[in-house]
């Protein structure tokens, strides 16, 4: 069974992502921020992570993004940005740190489970 | 816009939003986006007052609504804010006049503006006019001091006015991404000649790598004015051959900046990155100024206001003589939430999806059977 991590601040968001991914076959884990998450990555190598990128607290979800994806320990390990920041320089950002993909919010729960399965096949 | 609407709109006493029926904006003035953190061409999220913009425009009357405006501070409540709609010039249209019932009443602000006027440009116009009068000789020595004290006075009246120009705008609510350490060598590259000018050696110290500190949402051209105006305010009170550190503390979701005199016998740290090396010039030291200068006062000013609109705080310190300003900042994410109204729309577009996703998930647990 594919594991995914979300790694979101807000609960609610969070919720929302666990209830949509249910319908599908993953085992998932949660984090609510990105010291939380990166430590949870590095202890238990998730398929893929789905990070928000604005979060309260020392590491954004950019910085969490760099950590795992330039590390070459995690870097398999396929990162969906998440954030409401749409700009072009934004998503440029994300190709910077590596993201696989980059979903603006509010996002379609059927758009990210088709976003997952694309990139898990 | 036509100009004379624009300046229509922006001289309302209260906020102003003018907004198309679906509840997405069109303009708003300074005020409103002070309170709402709405835009033109944001979306009002708030169900309740977009049925009233809705419910305005179709029958053509209008119609009172309550909402939350933006905290000021973090961890502050939400304000309330008292709006009304109206119905607009165009059909689809309506304006929402929105007032924040805990505002202070705005003639606090003018005489607030007057004091400063009043205490802090009297006397560099006054000297300007003593440096004209004496510098009508052409003596060249005068025409100097001419010279500096217009300087100074210019950048007094340049802060003033930048000062007035963030009060009630809404520039700082630009959600940039900032990475900390290239912003503060940053700073320092613009103010390193004056720190070698004046003999001060700065250091900085930081408990992770320089490269790996926080990230800060908000306004860059601002906070760097900010970071700007406090290394200068400190390198200026430090004495010739002391040691300026600029310190750098994460707390939480929130650092803690803090540029700090260590005097002439500064603490030997080797994990201190020093960010200039002085040969230690021979040069007397200074006296510091007992009262702060019009330039720092104002600048200090414009810097508390931009921090405090970021949701962070600017103090200064004195430390027995020792003069330090403390800068706390959230970390990680803006603090003009408008978080509320994505999780809104987010629950929206996932209801929305529901049922496709029932039945997708039906049909691939039949075809497994």
């Amino acid at each position: 069974m594919r594991r995914i991590l979300i790694i979101e601040d807000q609960p609610d968001i969070r919720k929302l992502i666990h209830m949509t991914l249910e319908f599908e076959n993953y085992e998932i884990h949660e984090a609510s921020d990105g010291i939380v998450g990166l430590s949870l990555v590095n202890a238990f190598k998730p398929d893929l992570v789905l990070l928000d990128v604005m979060m309260p607290g020392e590491l954004d979800g950019l910085q969490v993004c760099r950590e795992i994806k330039f590390n070459p320990a995690t870097q398999h390990i396929k990162v969906i940005l998440l954030t409401a920041r749409s700009q072009e320089k934004d998503r440029a950002a994300g190709e910077q740190m590596r993201a696989n993909e980059y979903l603006v919010k509010p996002f379609s729960p059927l758009q990210l489970i088709d976003t997952i399965e694309k990139l898990l096949a | 816009m036509n100009s004379a609407l624009t300046e229509l709109l922006e001289n309302q006493r209260s906020g102003l939003l003018w907004v198309r029926r679906d509840a997405v904006v069109r303009y708003a003035n300074s005020e409103a986006i002070l309170c709402t953190g709405l835009t033109a061409g944001s979306k009002i999220r708030d169900e309740g007052l977009a049925r009233a913009i809705a419910d305005t425009v179709d029958a053509g009357v209008a119609k009172a609504a309550a909402s939350l405006g933006i905290a000021s501070v973090p961890g502050a409540a939400m304000p309330e804010l008292q709006c009304r709609v109206i119905p607009g010039l165009a059909r689809d249209d309506a304006f929402v006049f929105v007032r924040n019932t805990n505002s202070t009443d705005p003639s606090d602000a003018y005489n607030n503006l007057m004091v400063v006027i009043r205490s802090d440009l009297h006397e560099p116009f006054r000297q300007i006019e003593n440096a004209l009068a004496i510098s009508r000789d052409g003596d060249v020595h005068n025409v100097d001091v001419l010279v500096n004290q217009l300087h100074e006075l210019t950048q007094v009246t340049g802060k003033l006015i930048d000062l007035a120009a963030v009060w009630n705008s809404g520039a700082l609510l630009t959600d940039d991404r900032i990475e900390l350490w290239p912003l503060l060598q940053s700073v320092w590259g613009e103010l390193e000649p004056l720190a070698i000018n004046l003999n001060v050696k700065v250091r900085f110290r930081a408990q992770d790598r320089a490269n790996s500190l926080g990230t800060i949402y908000g306004s860059e051209k601002w906070l760097k004015r900010v970071f700007l105006e406090c290394l200068e305010s400190a390198l200026r009170s430090n004495r010739s051959g002391s040691t300026l550190d600029i310190v750098y503390r994460q707390l939480g979701p929130r650092v803690l900046l803090v540029f700090r005199d260590c005097g002439a016998f500064a603490q030997v740290d080797d994990k201190a990155i020093e960010l200039n090396n002085l040969a230690g010039s021979a040069q007397k030291g200074r006296a510091v100024p007992a009262r702060l200068s019009a330039r720092e006062y104002i600048g200090l000013k414009l810097c508390r206001h931009i921090v405090s609109l970021h949701g962070g705080e600017l103090r200064e310190e004195d430390d027995d003589g020792l003069r330090n300003f403390l800068i706390e900042l959230p970390t990680g994410a803006p603090h003009r939430n408008e978080q509320n109204q994505l999780d809104i729309a987010q629950a929206q577009r996932y209801a929305s999806d529901l049922a496709v996703l029932r039945s997708k998930s039906r049909t691939s647990k039949t075809s497994v059977r």
